[in-house]
């Protein structure tokens, strides 16, 4: 096996773990540090796949600023004593999960199909994955793309200040 | 009365900051470089506040109260008589004494007829009160300038005799024994 | 395998010398700090105190090591290590002097010159966050969780001018490779100043500056770790070598930022107006000694404005440091990288 192989080999088994440690531990923190070693991982696969921008991307995006964002709400906002194993008994619900679980995987198995095509005819031109081609392409050929979701960003900002900003009349009653 | 509080007004230079740090920069780098060279140079004090303690002591005090030492007389003859007023009138019952009668042949070391055979003060229960000295008959116990009083075990810390009676020589070849006591002179008219 | 052997040596290399420099900052520290405030400092340990960090290093190995009971006890051990891995993974990109040709082999004085040193370095900082959360969370205890998260607040809030300064400097000289801009910082420009990255971004560099030590947690941005307030905030219930790796942890991300602040906007190893390649040999081994030995001094000058900053300045209570940060710094950064495209689209339509 080539030295290439092994890495992608190392890395796709440690996502596959971790992955499944996050929806089997027992405590919060320790779920949020094993999607931290999922990020990481994928991050290792996307250099595998000659795109350092993506990885790069990944980890500053992803793990620095959504997971942060996820542990201070998980440190700050939950009660001691929460009692998740309640949801955990509930019979529907482990049904609906299961049956979203296969429709999901089934779903799944059809792209990746329906991927490989696409991607063996597909030109591998010579700057693949530097910075100057990812700009040059995200701002002319997808410059729409890149336009919309900044300004659905600025929504979900405005939203945010509206909904934490406290009614200045209710207060002072 | 008190002054009335007024709010601050900032100008605008002082409101970016930047040039109050500036300044302050200057200020703390005049005191590191008059510190820095001030170490180089030997001696005591060089840096303006401290006192490097083995080098430089501080004065103490004639009738500061420190480690006791027990005093001969004149002619190097022991005062005390083992009489232990002064382990009576201790307040943390620290010292241990014991009397013994002066035998034949050793009247050139002691003054009186009787001498103490053992005399032991526990300097982890002294107080440091300075009653011993004060009710002492023949003032043969004094307190004299010694501070530096830590050890490392706690046998250490029990004067015997032979240390009383060695801070007594060394007081005394420093020149650091106190100067005799001076009856104050009685006001004429006691009655009137 | 000559490459791999190569690489090894400048990790192992880069990796001592920067521990090194962490064990003498604490005497510098030390010791700058007693000079400022009229004290001598430590000066009973070898000449001058020399020998103080190697009574420090075996106190704190030899100090017994203490878990909470209620403690997490994986999240406890993890927060040191979460917090050391990224400071140190920072040298792996930056430029530490020019290159060395030994019998027609290129040597970089740099473990990896990768073509985006400069997200990397983005990354890393943002990666820095871990440690703290962690370690605040995992000690059980009121105060590290509240420190933890004031200090978590700090370091995200300063990333973004931090990034956005540094990104003025990348789009003057156009590269995200940091061996590239530190070559590109050579030679003068309107004549007179040289082509360092300050004279370019004036402004970039004061907010640079500022944002560098709020990510460091240093004076006047203490607030999270400052005994009197908080009692040492996330690394409160830290003993013996935890301790030390957090501390050492905090000095290795000074060097970090003192190395990126000579890297982008002093002239990494290049003298003010001489061009030291030209008359020292470009690649000889004496060229390659010479531009680290003044990379070094670089460093070492702001390492020293680090502990000089600290005991002039009082530090910031922590809505005045929130307040800094989304309310002057993110806009004058915003307002810089304006200016900076307008400067360069106008010298581009210029230029022709």
């Amino acid at each position: 096996m080539a030295i290439g192989d092994l890495y992608f080999w190392i890395f796709a088994g440690l996502a596959l773990l971790a992955g499944i440690r996050v929806i089997t531990s027992k405590e919060a923190i320790y779920s949020a540090l094993w999607l931290l070693t999922v990020f990481i991982s994928l991050s290792a696969l996307y250099i595998h796949l000659r795109a350092p921008m993506i990885a790069i991307f990944q980890v500053t995006i992803y793990a620095g600023a959504i997971l942060v964002l996820i542990i201070f709400v998980l440190t700050l906002l939950t009660r001691p004593d929460d009692k998740m194993g309640e949801f955990q008994h509930n019979v529907s619900f482990r049904g609906f999960g299961a049956l979203t679980g296969i429709l999901s995987t089934g779903l799944m198995l059809v792209m990746i199909t329906g991927i490989t095509e696409i991607v063996k005819k597909a030109p591998v031109p010579a700057d693949l994955g530097s910075t100057g081609s990812f700009a040059k392409y995200l701002l002319n050929n997808y410059l729409i793309h890149f336009e919309i979701a900044s300004v659905l960003l600025l929504a979900a900002l405005i939203c945010a200040i509206y909904i934490a900003k406290k009614d200045k009349k209710a207060v002072t009653q | 009365m008190a002054k009335p509080v007024v709010e601050k007004k900032y100008s605008f230079l002082d409101s970016i900051y930047l040039f109050e740090i500036l300044k302050g920069m200057v200020l703390t780098m005049r005191h590191f470089m008059f510190n820095f060279f001030a170490s180089f140079r030997p001696g005591p004090h060089t840096i303006p506040t401290t006192w490097q303690y083995p080098e430089d002591r501080r004065e103490i005090s004639p009738i500061f109260r420190g480690e006791h030492m027990l005093m001969l007389d004149e002619q190097g003859r022991e005062l005390c008589v083992g009489c232990g007023m002064c382990a009576k009138i201790c307040p943390a019952k620290c010292i241990t004494v014991e009397m013994a009668k002066v035998k034949e042949g050793e009247e050139s070391k002691y003054a009186g007829k009787t001498h103490c055979k053992n005399f032991n003060i526990d300097l982890l229960r002294c107080i440091f009160c300075g009653f011993c000295e004060e009710t002492c008959p023949k003032s043969a116990i004094e307190l004299g300038q010694g501070y530096e009083l830590s050890r490392f075990t706690k046998e250490e810390c029990q004067l015997g005799k032979e240390r009383l009676l060695k801070n007594y020589h060394w007081a005394k070849k420093n020149n650091k024994l106190k100067p005799k006591k001076v009856e104050a002179e009685q006001p004429k008219d006691k009655k009137e | 395998m000559i490459d791999l052997i190569i690489a090894l040596i400048k990790v192992v290399g880069i990796w001592s010398f920067t521990l090194g420099v962490a064990a003498v900052m604490t005497w510098v520290e030390r010791r700058g700090a007693a000079l400022i405030q009229d004290r001598p400092g430590p000066n009973r340990a070898g000449l001058f105190g020399i020998l103080q960090p190697v009574c420090d290093g075996i106190k704190l190995f030899t100090k017994e090591n203490i878990v909470p009971e209620k403690a997490d006890k994986v999240l406890f051990n993890l927060g040191p290590i979460m917090f050391a891995i990224p400071a140190f993974s920072a040298f792996a990109v930056i430029p530490f002097g020019d290159r060395i040709i030994i019998g027609g082999k290129e040597i970089l004085l740099q473990i990896s010159n990768i073509d985006i040193g400069f997200l990397y370095i983005v990354a890393l900082g943002s990666l820095a966050v871990y440690g703290v959360i962690i370690g605040g969370w995992g000690s059980n205890n009121k105060y590290s969780i509240l420190g933890g998260l004031r200090s978590t607040a700090q370091l995200i809030s300063y990333e973004v001018p931090w990034g956005l300064a540094l990104l003025g400097v990348v789009l003057v000289y156009g590269t995200f490779n940091l061996r590239e801009i530190a070559l590109a910082q050579q030679g003068t420009f309107l004549g007179i100043l040289p082509n360092w990255g300050v004279f370019h971004q004036p402004l970039g560099f004061i907010l640079f500056m500022v944002a560098a030590y709020a990510e460091a947690n240093r004076v006047p941005f203490d607030l999270p770790e400052a005994e009197s307030e908080i009692v040492s905030g996330y690394h409160t219930e830290y003993g013996s070598m935890k301790l030390g790796v957090y501390l050492f942890g905090e000095y290795v991300n000074i060097t970090t930022l003192s190395a990126l602040t000579v890297t982008f906007y002093f002239g990494s190893w290049h003298l003010p107006y001489i061009n030291m390649a030209s008359f020292l040999g470009d690649g000889t081994i004496i060229y390659g000694i010479a531009s680290f030995l003044i990379f070094c001094l670089k460093v070492s000058f702001f390492l020293w404005l680090f502990v000089w900053v600290r005991w002039t300045v009082p530090r910031f209570r922590y809505d005045q440091v929130m307040k800094l940060g989304w309310k002057s710094l993110i806009p004058l950064a915003l307002f810089n990288l304006f200016i900076t495209t307008l400067f360069i689209q106008i010298k581009y339509y210029i230029g022709g």
